[in-house]
């Protein structure tokens, strides 16, 4: 296994030298079937970091996405979570260890109010009377103060958009993982949910991103990986990744001799 | 036990089955087509079973000759529900679309308690005291000619279902809804007439096999069960698979009642439901 | 021949199409290129009936299709094959191509456009008995290409053709398109694969957050540097 270097260079976490990351996921490999979604994935992630993970349409990201999440288990490799092995365990465990996800599809408790969901996510980590005081808090950061008391269903699709990352955030973790949390935003929008998510780091929430929305994913990370066809094909600065001609390849598809 | 009692029970058991398989195989054409599960599927077939005995009541019509006429009549009758109850509703979900079922179930019942009350009734035809003597096994002729008849119906639906257009686009639209509308398949017009078909097919197993239930207005919900366990026994949306599942849950009964009585015998078809489900969840035949 | 003005969709309360418009003209093979979750697959849905648009028309031929239902569509004489290609899986091919020829201009004519079809493809009538779920992606990517010419449509509409397929299967597949558009039959194709699609097409237009971003000549877009920014977003 060749070394795909654990700190890239530029990133923000990248002080320690020596540091393995936050995140860690060695060797990850996954097979459905006759179909290896996932084929040797290695990658690590600095605290502090917002990482973005990108890659076409059926490349794996997703089922990468749901290992490092603890969604689904490797048939290979190892997820490590600040030096402990989290493949394996539930998400319940895993997100108790301070590991975080949000879900694609919003408004999961249409009939909860935004106060009460939160009060439901801190609760994995405090008493109720803690988690309430915790929820405020978290209903502040994210700039629904004024709606704690709405029911989700009534909350415009940004705000639900943000609600969900307070869901990740009220069960106080230190990494936050993204699950195309841009999906059917405008684009004045998604400024709005890339502010919070650069708020959130600069009080030491690490952050990896799955994205669509290329431009959004580009701006909001300081590191890009590419995964295409269940392997890690460049990392990077969103520069060089996209400058980089494999990468180009992989997104812009290679002509075909019809003659 | 003596082997000719058992010989004489399977048998019955087979000719019963035939004729569940044919309730299932039309539970199935709407359920696939439609997107209905139809608990009321049952209480058409009483109401059919009632329209022969009302016709014998009122002109004396054999229930034999009343067949051809209960079918577009009970088709019609299925065209306007789902037109106007079934397909309104279905919008709300397949949830809804069962409700609804459920509530024409007890319309439907309590509306021929008032009307004829709740007795047993049984309306004869000119086959009712016959038997058929075969290979030592004696069996009751209207039985005989119900099980007969529905083999043929279902052999006649299977080839209307793979060697006619219309047969195609009901598969066409069982398999993949979406793709089928993009073929230009006139979606609502194929599952009006599927229900309405299959419904029908309810009016001429009622005529046929009047003489051998005994009429009355809550037996739909029995025959609605047993369609159901012959159609996830089988594998939903199967249509062989309808009528082996048909054919075994018939003898199981049969057999099932002959051994261990009447009530006993009756949680036979359940029981074996239960294990189906439990050891090939997707039914004998059913795919993955 | 299609004329798409100002059309905009959304589900539910999320707006996946706005103020989209694009024209196809006779004959002509033209690109529609765009990332994932661009709107790509919902336009094809508007303009195939699958879909009514919040507001915007879909006329064909002078014809208003939007919100009128994929039969009112295929009648008018689009055909539409589907990403994923939605063969139906428990029938035979012949039987999948004969369901193709449903419409009633046609249902007249199927025994003629499956011979033509069978021309152009002949391994799906060596497989014509076969179940379609037993064919390979590229068969089955054949298949759905000649259920939607068993419409005789007047548009052809391919969304992702590539998808999943072995590089030689699709050289056989393009292959395949472009002799139909050499031919006469006008297609809008609908690609992930960007490069390829426009060196087929005489147009294109590029598709970026539910609107259209860019269009332009087939040449013109594939040495635009702001395709490749649509899809990588630098």
């Amino acid at each position: 296994m060749n070394a795909i270097t654990t700190t890239a260079p530029g990133a923000l976490g990248a002080d320690g030298g020596g540091s393995p990351g936050i995140l860690v996921a060695d060797g990850l490999v996954k097979q459905f079937g006759g179909l290896r979604a996932v084929d040797g994935v290695t990658l690590a992630v600095q605290p502090g970091e917002i990482v973005g993970l990108i890659g076409p349409n059926g490349a794996g990201k997703t089922t990468v996405f749901q290992m490092l999440s603890g969604f689904l288990s490797p048939n290979a490799g190892t997820v490590r979570f600040r030096g402990a092995r989290i493949d394996g365990r539930n998400p319940a465990q895993v997100c108790r260890m301070g590991l975080a996800r949000t879900f694609q599809i919003v408004e999961v408790f249409p009939s909860l109010t935004v106060l009460e969901v939160l009060t439901m996510a801190a609760s994995v980590r405090h008493t109720m009377k803690a988690a309430r005081a915790v929820a405020h808090e978290v209903c502040t950061k994210i700039g629904l103060a004024t709606k704690g008391s709405l029911r989700c269903s009534q909350l415009t699709l940004p705000d639900q958009k943000a609600l969900e990352i307070g869901k990740a955030l009220a069960t106080g973790p230190q990494l936050v993982l993204l699950d195309e949390v841009m999906a059917g935003l405008r684009p004045a929008e998604t400024q709005r949910v890339v502010a919070l998510i650069r708020a959130l780091r600069d009080e030491g929430v690490t952050f990896l991103l799955v994205e669509h929305i290329m431009d959004v994913i580009m701006n909001v990370s300081d590191r890009i990986v590419v995964i295409a066809a269940g392997k890690v094909i460049a990392e990077g600065l969103p520069k060089a990744v996209a400058n980089d001609p494999h990468v180009i390849d992989v997104y812009l598809g290679r002509e075909v001799d019809l003659a | 036990m003596p082997i000719d009692i058992i010989a004489q029970a399977t048998v019955q058991g087979l000719l019963m089955g035939a004729i569940y398989a044919l309730v299932a195989l039309s539970m199935t054409l709407i359920f696939s087509t439609c997107g209905l599960l139809n608990f009321a599927h049952g209480d058409f077939m009483v109401l059919s079973m009632f329209g022969a005995m009302l016709l014998f009541e009122l002109t004396g019509a054999d229930p034999y000759l009343s067949a051809p006429l209960l079918f577009p009549a009970l088709a019609a009758i299925g065209a306007l529900t789902f037109t106007r109850l079934v397909r309104p509703v279905l919008a709300g979900g397949h949830l809804a679309g069962a409700q609804l079922t459920l509530g024409l179930v007890f319309v439907q019942q309590n509306m021929l308690l008032m009307l004829f009350g709740g007795d047993q009734r049984s309306v004869p035809t000119f086959l009712s005291n016959r038997h058929l003597e075969f290979l030592g096994v004696i069996l009751p002729m209207p039985l005989v000619v119900g099980a007969v008849c529905a083999v043929a119906l279902s052999i006649l639906l299977y080839a209307m279902l793979m060697g006619t257009d219309f047969g195609r686009q009901i598969r066409a639209i069982a398999q993949n809804g979406n793709a089928a509308a993009l073929m230009g398949i006139p979606i609502r017009r194929v599952q009006t007439l599927a229900f309405a078909l299959g419904i029908g097919l309810l009016g001429i197993t009622g005529a046929l096999t009047v003489a051998q239930f005994s009429v009355t207005p809550s037996s739909g919900l029995d025959f609605t069960l047993v369609a159901l366990i012959v159609m996830v026994f089988g594998g939903i949306g199967h249509f062989i698979g309808s009528l082996v599942g048909g054919l075994a849950i018939g003898v199981a009964e049969g057999v099932g009642s002959l051994m261990l009585g009447g009530t006993a015998g009756a949680m036979i078809p359940y029981l074996i439901l239960v294990l189906v489900l439990l050891f090939r969840p997707h039914g004998l035949l059913g795919e993955r | 021949m299609l004329d798409v003005h100002a059309v905009s969709a959304s589900y539910g309360n999320i707006v996946v199409l706005q103020d989209v418009s694009l024209n196809v003209g006779t004959g002509e093979m033209v690109a529609l290129v765009g990332v994932n979750g661009a709107g790509k697959t919902t336009l094809m849905k508007c303009i195939s009936g699958l879909l009514a648009p919040t507001a915007g028309h879909v006329s064909f031929n002078g014809t208003e299709l939007a919100g009128r239902g994929c039969e009112a569509a295929v009648t008018a004489g689009i055909s539409l094959v589907p990403e994923g290609r939605m063969v139906f899986p428990r029938m035979t091919v012949l039987e999948n191509l004969l369901l193709g020829a449903s419409n009633p201009r046609a249902r007249p004519k199927r025994d003629d456009t499956l011979r033509r079809v069978f021309d152009l493809f002949p391994r799906l009538q060596e497989r014509s008995g076969q179940h379609a779920r037993t064919l390979s992606g590229g068969e089955q990517q054949m298949l759905a290409i000649g259920r939607g010419l068993m419409a005789m449509p007047d548009l052809l509409i391919l969304d992702e053709p590539s998808l999943g397929l072995s590089p030689l299967m699709v050289q056989e597949t393009f292959r395949a398109l472009k002799r139909l558009n050499g031919d006469g039959l006008t297609m809008l194709l609908v690609e992930q694969n960007v490069r390829l699609s426009l060196a087929v097409s005489t147009r294109g237009y590029v598709i970026e957050n539910g609107r259209i971003a860019l269009t332009g000549s087939a040449e013109q877009l594939a040495d635009d540097p702001l395709v490749r920014k649509a899809y990588l977003g630098l």
